[in-house]
Protein backbone atom coordinates (compact mmCIF):
# COMPACT_ATOMS: atom_id res chain seq x y z
CA UNK A 1 0.00 0.00 0.00
CA UNK A 2 1.41 3.20 -1.22
CA UNK A 3 0.76 6.50 1.59
CA UNK A 4 0.37 9.69 0.52
CA UNK A 5 2.37 12.74 1.92
CA UNK A 6 -0.84 13.70 4.76
CA UNK A 7 -0.54 10.26 6.14
CA UNK A 8 3.21 9.94 6.39
CA UNK A 9 3.27 13.16 8.15
CA UNK A 10 0.91 11.92 10.52
CA UNK A 11 3.15 9.27 11.36
CA UNK A 12 6.66 11.21 11.21
CA UNK A 13 7.33 11.18 15.06
CA UNK A 14 6.37 7.84 15.18
CA UNK A 15 8.60 6.89 12.54
CA UNK A 16 11.92 8.73 13.99
CA UNK A 17 10.84 7.47 17.66
CA UNK A 18 10.94 3.94 16.44
CA UNK A 19 7.27 3.37 17.41
CA UNK A 20 5.84 2.38 14.31
CA UNK A 21 5.27 -1.56 13.30
CA UNK A 22 7.92 -2.81 10.86
CA UNK A 23 5.55 -2.93 8.14
CA UNK A 24 4.18 0.46 8.55
CA UNK A 25 7.76 2.06 9.49
CA UNK A 26 8.60 0.30 5.86
CA UNK A 27 5.94 2.09 3.99
CA UNK A 28 6.74 5.54 5.49
CA UNK A 29 10.45 4.57 4.30
CA UNK A 30 9.62 3.63 0.98
CA UNK A 31 7.39 7.48 0.60
CA UNK A 32 10.02 9.47 2.37
CA UNK A 33 12.44 7.69 -0.27
CA UNK A 34 10.64 9.03 -3.38
CA UNK A 35 8.96 12.94 -1.59
CA UNK A 36 11.62 15.38 -1.17
CA UNK A 37 9.20 17.80 1.13
CA UNK A 38 8.02 14.92 3.51
CA UNK A 39 11.98 14.26 3.76
CA UNK A 40 13.05 17.54 4.75
CA UNK A 41 10.25 17.80 7.74
CA UNK A 42 11.99 14.71 8.99
CA UNK A 43 15.02 16.40 8.37
CA UNK A 44 13.74 19.25 10.50
CA UNK A 45 12.81 17.39 13.22
CA UNK A 46 15.94 15.37 13.42
CA UNK A 47 17.69 18.48 13.55
CA UNK A 48 15.49 20.04 16.01
CA UNK A 49 16.18 16.79 18.24
CA UNK A 50 19.79 17.01 18.02
CA UNK A 51 19.43 20.89 18.99
CA UNK A 52 17.13 20.11 21.88
CA UNK A 53 19.57 17.07 23.24
CA UNK A 54 22.52 19.56 23.07
CA UNK A 55 20.68 22.01 25.34
CA UNK A 56 18.71 19.71 27.70
CA UNK A 57 20.45 20.62 30.97
CA UNK A 58 18.54 23.26 33.38
CA UNK A 59 21.11 26.05 35.22
CA UNK A 60 20.04 25.82 38.32
CA UNK A 61 19.34 22.92 40.65
CA UNK A 62 17.09 20.81 42.42
CA UNK A 63 15.86 22.05 46.10
CA UNK A 64 18.34 21.02 48.54
CA UNK A 65 16.97 17.51 50.58
CA UNK A 66 16.74 19.20 53.47
CA UNK A 67 13.79 21.50 52.69
CA UNK A 68 11.86 18.69 51.51
CA UNK A 69 12.42 16.83 55.27
CA UNK A 70 12.00 20.04 56.76
CA UNK A 71 8.41 19.95 54.66
CA UNK A 72 8.07 16.68 55.46
CA UNK A 73 7.90 17.20 59.20
CA UNK A 74 5.73 20.28 59.27
CA UNK A 75 3.38 17.62 57.23
CA UNK A 76 3.50 15.38 59.57
CA UNK A 77 2.99 17.72 62.60
CA UNK A 78 -0.20 19.33 60.87
CA UNK A 79 -1.32 15.71 60.39
CA UNK A 80 -1.42 15.15 64.09
CA UNK A 81 -3.14 18.62 64.96
CA UNK A 82 -6.23 17.87 62.09
CA UNK A 83 -6.50 14.59 63.43
CA UNK A 84 -7.19 16.20 66.98
CA UNK A 85 -10.09 18.10 65.30
CA UNK A 86 -11.51 15.09 64.47
CA UNK A 87 -11.49 14.19 68.00
CA UNK A 88 -13.09 17.22 68.89
CA UNK A 89 -16.60 16.19 66.92
CA UNK A 90 -16.27 12.56 67.69
CA UNK A 91 -16.98 14.04 71.19
CA UNK A 92 -19.99 16.45 70.51
CA UNK A 93 -22.93 14.05 71.12
CA UNK A 94 -24.64 13.95 74.23
CA UNK A 95 -27.28 12.67 76.64
CA UNK A 96 -29.42 15.09 77.71
CA UNK A 97 -30.28 18.82 78.01
CA UNK A 98 -29.39 19.29 81.37
CA UNK A 99 -26.29 17.57 81.25
CA UNK A 100 -24.82 19.61 77.95
CA UNK A 101 -23.45 22.16 79.67
CA UNK A 102 -21.36 20.25 82.28
CA UNK A 103 -21.02 18.05 79.48
CA UNK A 104 -19.48 20.57 77.14
CA UNK A 105 -16.99 22.02 79.98
CA UNK A 106 -15.83 18.78 80.41
CA UNK A 107 -15.19 18.06 76.79
CA UNK A 108 -14.09 21.12 76.15
CA UNK A 109 -11.25 20.70 78.97
CA UNK A 110 -11.04 16.70 77.41
CA UNK A 111 -10.19 18.75 74.16
CA UNK A 112 -8.11 20.84 75.60
CA UNK A 113 -6.40 18.57 76.99
CA UNK A 114 -6.07 16.00 74.09
CA UNK A 115 -5.28 19.05 71.50
CA UNK A 116 -2.11 19.67 73.57
CA UNK A 117 -1.29 15.73 74.10
CA UNK A 118 -1.80 15.41 70.12
CA UNK A 119 0.25 17.98 69.12
CA UNK A 120 3.23 16.79 71.68
CA UNK A 121 2.70 12.67 70.86
CA UNK A 122 3.23 12.44 67.37
CA UNK A 123 6.41 15.04 67.38
CA UNK A 124 7.67 12.13 70.34
CA UNK A 125 6.45 9.28 68.23
CA UNK A 126 8.15 10.67 64.95
CA UNK A 127 11.45 11.77 66.45
CA UNK A 128 11.03 8.23 68.08
CA UNK A 129 10.63 6.61 64.81
CA UNK A 130 13.65 9.10 63.14
CA UNK A 131 16.06 7.48 65.72
CA UNK A 132 14.94 4.14 64.90
CA UNK A 133 15.51 4.75 62.07
CA UNK A 134 18.49 6.57 62.08
CA UNK A 135 20.03 3.33 64.12
CA UNK A 136 19.07 0.86 61.85
CA UNK A 137 20.12 3.03 58.98
CA UNK A 138 24.41 2.28 58.74
CA UNK A 139 25.84 5.58 57.25
CA UNK A 140 28.95 4.24 55.73
CA UNK A 141 30.19 7.84 54.57
CA UNK A 142 32.76 8.13 57.05
CA UNK A 143 34.06 4.86 55.84
CA UNK A 144 34.59 5.42 52.42
CA UNK A 145 35.90 9.00 53.13
CA UNK A 146 38.46 7.36 55.38
CA UNK A 147 38.90 4.55 53.06
CA UNK A 148 41.81 6.12 50.59
CA UNK A 149 43.06 2.65 49.41
CA UNK A 150 43.31 1.27 53.13
CA UNK A 151 40.89 -1.05 54.49
CA UNK A 152 42.24 -0.96 58.09
CA UNK A 153 41.76 2.99 58.47
CA UNK A 154 37.97 2.85 57.03
CA UNK A 155 37.07 -0.20 59.00
CA UNK A 156 37.89 2.10 62.21
CA UNK A 157 35.20 4.51 61.25
CA UNK A 158 32.72 1.79 62.23
CA UNK A 159 34.52 0.73 65.24
CA UNK A 160 33.40 4.00 66.71
CA UNK A 161 29.80 3.49 66.09
CA UNK A 162 29.97 -0.06 67.32
CA UNK A 163 30.93 -2.48 69.79
CA UNK A 164 33.18 -5.22 68.06
CA UNK A 165 35.46 -8.30 68.24
CA UNK A 166 37.82 -9.66 66.33
CA UNK A 167 37.21 -13.29 65.48
CA UNK A 168 38.39 -16.12 62.87
CA UNK A 169 36.26 -16.21 59.81
CA UNK A 170 35.07 -19.73 60.50
CA UNK A 171 34.09 -18.58 64.25
CA UNK A 172 32.42 -15.27 62.25
CA UNK A 173 30.41 -18.06 59.96
CA UNK A 174 29.43 -19.92 63.32
CA UNK A 175 28.17 -16.94 64.94
CA UNK A 176 26.31 -15.37 62.24
CA UNK A 177 24.48 -18.78 62.03
CA UNK A 178 25.38 -19.25 58.28
CA UNK A 179 28.58 -19.06 55.50
CA UNK A 180 28.98 -15.63 54.70
CA UNK A 181 29.99 -14.62 51.20
CA UNK A 182 33.89 -14.09 51.87
CA UNK A 183 34.13 -17.53 53.42
CA UNK A 184 32.76 -18.97 50.45
CA UNK A 185 34.40 -16.85 48.01
CA UNK A 186 37.98 -17.35 49.59
CA UNK A 187 37.52 -21.40 49.90
CA UNK A 188 36.41 -20.99 46.13
CA UNK A 189 39.25 -18.61 45.47
CA UNK A 190 37.01 -16.55 44.10
CA UNK A 191 37.35 -13.38 45.86
CA UNK A 192 37.92 -9.93 43.38
CA UNK A 193 41.19 -9.34 42.58
CA UNK A 194 42.66 -12.82 43.39
CA UNK A 195 42.24 -11.34 47.37
CA UNK A 196 42.72 -13.21 50.94
CA UNK A 197 41.33 -12.47 53.86
CA UNK A 198 43.42 -10.33 56.26
CA UNK A 199 40.99 -9.67 59.00
CA UNK A 200 37.31 -10.39 60.53
CA UNK A 201 35.47 -8.70 62.52
CA UNK A 202 31.97 -8.30 64.16
CA UNK A 203 30.29 -5.98 64.64
CA UNK A 204 27.20 -5.47 66.75
CA UNK A 205 23.77 -3.13 65.81
CA UNK A 206 21.77 -1.88 68.14
CA UNK A 207 18.70 -2.07 66.14
CA UNK A 208 17.17 -4.58 64.32
CA UNK A 209 14.24 -4.06 62.21
CA UNK A 210 13.66 -7.67 61.22
CA UNK A 211 10.32 -9.49 62.85
CA UNK A 212 10.64 -10.89 66.35
CA UNK A 213 12.95 -14.23 65.39
CA UNK A 214 13.58 -14.01 61.97
CA UNK A 215 17.15 -12.22 62.02
CA UNK A 216 19.12 -14.20 60.26
CA UNK A 217 22.42 -12.87 61.59
CA UNK A 218 22.95 -15.03 64.47
CA UNK A 219 21.24 -15.96 67.96
CA UNK A 220 23.33 -13.10 69.54
CA UNK A 221 21.44 -10.27 68.22
CA UNK A 222 21.79 -8.67 64.57
CA UNK A 223 25.21 -8.61 63.73
CA UNK A 224 27.70 -7.64 60.93
CA UNK A 225 30.33 -9.63 59.62
CA UNK A 226 33.04 -7.68 58.26
CA UNK A 227 36.31 -8.52 56.09
CA UNK A 228 39.45 -7.25 55.37
CA UNK A 229 40.51 -8.16 52.10
CA UNK A 230 44.16 -8.17 50.38
CA UNK A 231 44.93 -8.11 47.24
CA UNK A 232 48.48 -9.91 46.20
CA UNK A 233 50.05 -6.21 45.30
CA UNK A 234 49.50 -5.55 49.43
CA UNK A 235 46.01 -2.98 48.53
CA UNK A 236 43.26 -3.84 50.52
CA UNK A 237 39.29 -3.96 50.35
CA UNK A 238 36.39 -3.63 52.79
CA UNK A 239 33.17 -6.50 52.70
CA UNK A 240 30.48 -5.81 55.07
CA UNK A 241 28.05 -8.56 55.18
CA UNK A 242 24.38 -8.13 57.54
CA UNK A 243 20.89 -8.76 57.16
CA UNK A 244 18.56 -6.72 54.98
CA UNK A 245 16.81 -5.10 57.49
CA UNK A 246 19.78 -2.55 58.04
CA UNK A 247 19.82 -0.11 55.49
CA UNK A 248 22.68 1.36 54.30
CA UNK A 249 23.10 4.69 53.62
CA UNK A 250 26.15 7.19 52.02
CA UNK A 251 25.01 10.18 53.58
CA UNK A 252 25.62 13.22 51.42
CA UNK A 253 27.67 10.58 48.70
CA UNK A 254 26.20 10.31 45.38
CA UNK A 255 24.68 6.98 44.81
CA UNK A 256 23.28 5.37 41.58
CA UNK A 257 20.94 3.13 41.46
CA UNK A 258 21.92 0.76 38.95
CA UNK A 259 20.40 -2.98 37.76
CA UNK A 260 24.09 -5.25 37.44
CA UNK A 261 23.87 -9.11 37.08
CA UNK A 262 20.17 -9.07 37.58
CA UNK A 263 20.33 -7.12 40.88
CA UNK A 264 19.38 -3.64 42.48
CA UNK A 265 23.31 -2.43 43.17
CA UNK A 266 23.81 1.40 44.83
CA UNK A 267 27.08 2.06 43.55
CA UNK A 268 29.41 4.82 44.70
CA UNK A 269 32.30 6.11 42.89
CA UNK A 270 34.85 8.04 45.26
CA UNK A 271 38.82 8.57 44.56
CA UNK A 272 38.57 6.66 41.82
CA UNK A 273 37.42 3.15 43.93
CA UNK A 274 33.68 1.91 43.48
CA UNK A 275 31.91 0.52 46.26
CA UNK A 276 28.96 -1.28 45.78
CA UNK A 277 25.59 -2.45 48.01
CA UNK A 278 23.36 -4.94 47.08
CA UNK A 279 20.51 -7.06 48.64
CA UNK A 280 21.01 -11.76 48.27
CA UNK A 281 18.92 -13.85 49.74
CA UNK A 282 19.98 -14.31 52.74
CA UNK A 283 21.24 -10.53 53.58
CA UNK A 284 22.88 -7.44 52.70
CA UNK A 285 26.32 -7.21 50.99
CA UNK A 286 28.70 -3.86 50.99
CA UNK A 287 32.40 -3.88 49.41
CA UNK A 288 34.36 -0.65 49.38
CA UNK A 289 37.09 -0.43 47.74
CA UNK A 290 36.57 -2.26 44.33
CA UNK A 291 38.88 -1.63 41.35
CA UNK A 292 37.17 -0.60 38.30
CA UNK A 293 34.41 -2.82 36.48
CA UNK A 294 36.50 -6.58 36.55
CA UNK A 295 36.42 -6.68 40.16
CA UNK A 296 32.86 -5.99 40.43
CA UNK A 297 31.73 -8.00 37.76
CA UNK A 298 33.70 -10.91 39.64
CA UNK A 299 31.76 -10.05 42.95
CA UNK A 300 28.28 -10.35 41.32
CA UNK A 301 29.05 -13.66 39.35
CA UNK A 302 30.33 -15.38 42.51
CA UNK A 303 26.67 -14.81 44.22
CA UNK B 1 13.87 8.01 33.28
CA UNK B 2 13.89 4.36 31.79
CA UNK B 3 17.38 3.10 33.12
CA UNK B 4 16.25 3.77 36.50
CA UNK B 5 12.89 2.08 36.20
CA UNK B 6 14.39 -1.52 37.23
CA UNK B 7 16.91 -0.66 39.20
CA UNK B 8 15.21 1.36 42.11
CA UNK B 9 15.03 -1.11 44.75
CA UNK B 10 11.41 -2.22 46.35
CA UNK B 11 13.22 -2.52 49.74
CA UNK B 12 13.60 1.17 49.54
CA UNK B 13 10.48 1.89 47.91
CA UNK B 14 8.68 -0.01 50.82
CA UNK B 15 11.14 2.23 53.52
CA UNK B 16 10.53 4.96 52.41
CA UNK B 17 6.95 3.89 52.56
CA UNK B 18 7.12 3.78 56.55
CA UNK B 19 9.25 6.84 56.93
CA UNK B 20 12.52 6.23 57.04
CA UNK B 21 14.22 9.19 56.27
CA UNK B 22 17.60 7.78 54.91
CA UNK B 23 15.37 5.87 52.15
CA UNK B 24 13.13 8.67 51.63
CA UNK B 25 16.66 10.73 51.08
CA UNK B 26 18.10 8.14 48.58
CA UNK B 27 15.10 8.33 46.24
CA UNK B 28 14.91 11.80 46.30
CA UNK B 29 18.81 11.89 45.34
CA UNK B 30 18.04 9.63 42.83
CA UNK B 31 15.35 11.71 41.27
CA UNK B 32 15.22 14.91 42.14
CA UNK B 33 17.05 15.97 38.92
CA UNK B 34 14.73 14.93 36.91
CA UNK B 35 11.76 15.60 38.40
CA UNK B 36 13.05 19.15 38.59
CA UNK B 37 13.68 19.18 35.51
CA UNK B 38 10.31 18.25 34.50
CA UNK B 39 8.57 20.70 37.00
CA UNK B 40 10.55 23.57 35.49
CA UNK B 41 9.57 22.66 31.86
CA UNK B 42 5.79 22.89 32.69
CA UNK B 43 5.50 25.75 35.20
CA UNK B 44 8.40 27.57 34.55
CA UNK B 45 12.00 28.32 36.54
CA UNK B 46 10.49 30.49 39.47
CA UNK B 47 7.91 28.31 40.40
CA UNK B 48 9.73 25.01 39.44
CA UNK B 49 11.46 24.57 43.57
CA UNK B 50 8.43 25.24 45.48
CA UNK B 51 6.37 22.85 43.18
CA UNK B 52 9.31 20.20 43.33
CA UNK B 53 9.25 20.75 46.62
CA UNK B 54 5.33 20.11 47.05
CA UNK B 55 5.46 17.21 44.75
CA UNK B 56 8.40 14.65 46.80
CA UNK B 57 6.15 15.88 50.11
CA UNK B 58 2.62 14.75 48.45
CA UNK B 59 4.81 11.67 46.92
CA UNK B 60 6.11 10.22 50.48
CA UNK B 61 2.46 10.70 51.29
CA UNK B 62 1.07 8.61 48.37
CA UNK B 63 4.11 6.07 48.52
CA UNK B 64 2.13 3.55 51.07
CA UNK B 65 -0.43 3.38 48.52
CA UNK B 66 2.04 2.08 45.62
CA UNK B 67 0.85 -1.04 44.41
CA UNK B 68 3.74 -1.84 41.45
CA UNK B 69 0.65 -1.84 38.88
CA UNK B 70 3.45 0.09 36.56
CA UNK B 71 6.86 0.90 36.66
CA UNK B 72 8.24 3.25 39.98
CA UNK B 73 9.25 5.84 37.32
CA UNK B 74 6.11 6.14 35.90
CA UNK B 75 4.12 6.41 39.07
CA UNK B 76 6.30 9.12 40.05
CA UNK B 77 6.71 10.58 36.63
CA UNK B 78 2.34 10.71 37.07
CA UNK B 79 2.37 12.47 40.17
CA UNK B 80 5.03 14.66 39.61
CA UNK B 81 3.31 15.82 36.37
CA UNK B 82 -0.28 16.17 37.71
CA UNK B 83 1.15 18.06 40.42
CA UNK B 84 2.69 20.66 38.27
CA UNK B 85 -0.81 20.81 36.12
CA UNK B 86 -2.70 21.58 39.30
CA UNK B 87 -0.38 24.37 40.02
CA UNK B 88 -0.83 25.92 36.71
CA UNK B 89 -4.43 25.35 37.08
CA UNK B 90 -4.67 27.07 40.39
CA UNK B 91 -2.73 29.89 38.75
CA UNK B 92 -5.35 30.23 36.97
CA UNK B 93 -3.15 30.55 33.28
CA UNK B 94 -1.78 29.24 30.59
CA UNK B 95 1.51 29.98 31.27
CA UNK B 96 4.14 31.39 29.80
CA UNK B 97 2.17 31.38 26.15
CA UNK B 98 1.24 35.20 26.46
CA UNK B 99 4.92 36.44 27.32
CA UNK B 100 5.63 39.04 24.57
CA UNK B 101 8.62 38.15 22.50
CA UNK B 102 11.99 39.82 23.36
CA UNK B 103 13.57 42.61 22.08
CA UNK B 104 16.84 41.16 21.58
CA UNK B 105 16.01 38.58 18.77
CA UNK B 106 19.16 36.63 17.36
CA UNK B 107 20.33 38.49 13.90
CA UNK B 108 19.82 35.56 11.61
CA UNK B 109 22.92 36.36 9.95
CA UNK B 110 25.02 36.42 13.06
CA UNK B 111 26.34 32.86 13.15
CA UNK B 112 28.33 33.39 16.27
CA UNK B 113 25.54 35.25 17.99
CA UNK B 114 22.80 32.29 16.81
CA UNK B 115 25.21 29.65 18.13
CA UNK B 116 25.81 30.98 21.38
CA UNK B 117 22.27 31.63 22.03
CA UNK B 118 20.68 28.28 20.50
CA UNK B 119 19.64 27.14 24.35
CA UNK B 120 18.19 30.60 25.15
CA UNK B 121 16.51 30.42 21.83
CA UNK B 122 15.28 26.86 22.37
CA UNK B 123 13.89 28.04 25.98
CA UNK B 124 11.81 30.63 24.42
CA UNK B 125 10.58 28.79 22.00
CA UNK B 126 9.55 26.12 24.70
CA UNK B 127 8.08 28.48 26.17
CA UNK B 128 6.07 29.51 23.04
CA UNK B 129 4.22 26.90 22.77
CA UNK B 130 1.13 24.93 24.75
CA UNK B 131 2.05 23.17 28.06
CA UNK B 132 0.26 20.47 26.92
CA UNK B 133 2.52 19.95 24.12
CA UNK B 134 5.80 20.90 25.77
CA UNK B 135 5.11 18.14 28.48
CA UNK B 136 4.66 16.18 26.53
CA UNK B 137 8.14 16.95 24.09
CA UNK B 138 10.00 17.15 27.24
CA UNK B 139 8.31 13.37 28.33
CA UNK B 140 10.09 12.05 24.74
CA UNK B 141 12.93 14.40 23.96
CA UNK B 142 14.51 14.67 27.36
CA UNK B 143 13.17 11.82 29.80
CA UNK B 144 13.55 9.26 26.74
CA UNK B 145 10.04 7.63 27.42
CA UNK B 146 8.11 5.44 25.26
CA UNK B 147 4.54 6.47 23.78
CA UNK B 148 3.54 3.47 25.79
CA UNK B 149 4.63 5.27 29.11
CA UNK B 150 3.79 8.76 28.22
CA UNK B 151 0.71 8.25 27.07
CA UNK B 152 -0.17 6.34 30.77
CA UNK B 153 1.43 9.29 32.01
CA UNK B 154 -0.83 12.22 30.47
CA UNK B 155 -3.94 10.23 30.11
CA UNK B 156 -3.77 9.64 26.38
CA UNK B 157 -4.27 6.88 23.85
CA UNK B 158 -0.70 6.09 22.38
CA UNK B 159 -1.48 7.30 19.30
CA UNK B 160 -2.64 10.44 19.94
CA UNK B 161 0.56 11.20 21.77
CA UNK B 162 2.88 10.99 18.30
CA UNK B 163 -0.21 13.63 16.76
CA UNK B 164 0.76 15.50 19.89
CA UNK B 165 4.71 14.88 19.06
CA UNK B 166 3.96 15.64 15.55
CA UNK B 167 2.40 19.45 16.69
CA UNK B 168 5.17 19.78 19.16
CA UNK B 169 8.12 19.22 16.73
CA UNK B 170 6.46 21.65 14.08
CA UNK B 171 5.73 24.61 16.21
CA UNK B 172 9.15 24.43 17.97
CA UNK B 173 10.25 24.45 15.07
CA UNK B 174 8.49 27.58 13.47
CA UNK B 175 9.33 29.35 16.71
CA UNK B 176 12.73 28.66 16.46
CA UNK B 177 12.76 29.44 12.85
CA UNK B 178 11.00 33.19 13.54
CA UNK B 179 13.92 33.38 16.55
CA UNK B 180 16.61 33.41 14.20
CA UNK B 181 17.37 29.28 14.23
CA UNK B 182 18.92 28.51 10.49
CA UNK B 183 18.43 24.54 10.47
Amino acid sequence: MTMNCNTVRDQLSAYMDGELTDETAAQVQQHLAGCESCSHELALFEQLCMLVHAHVEPSTQPPAWELISQKLNDSALAAGIASTDLWNRGLAPVRSRNWKTLTGAIVALAATILLVANVMIPKREDQQSMNQASMAAVNLQPVLERFQGDAFSAINALKSQFTFQDIALADADADFGRPTYVSTAAQTHTLPGDATVASTKTFSFAFCKCPKGQCLCGPGGCQCVACVCERPDGSTYLVLEHCKSQTVSFGDLPIQLVKRGGRDVQQVTIDGTETISFDRTSGKITVVGLRGESEIETLLASM
Amino acid sequence: MSSKDESIEDDLISLAAVGDRDARRQIYEAFAGRVYRTVQRIVGESDAADVTQDAFVHLFDKLPSFRHESAFTTWLHRLVVNEALQHLRKQGRRVMKTQPLPQQVVAANDRTSIASDLGEMLNLAMERIEPELRLIFQLKEVDKLSYAQIGEIVGIPEGTVGSRLNRARRELRDHLVTLGWEP
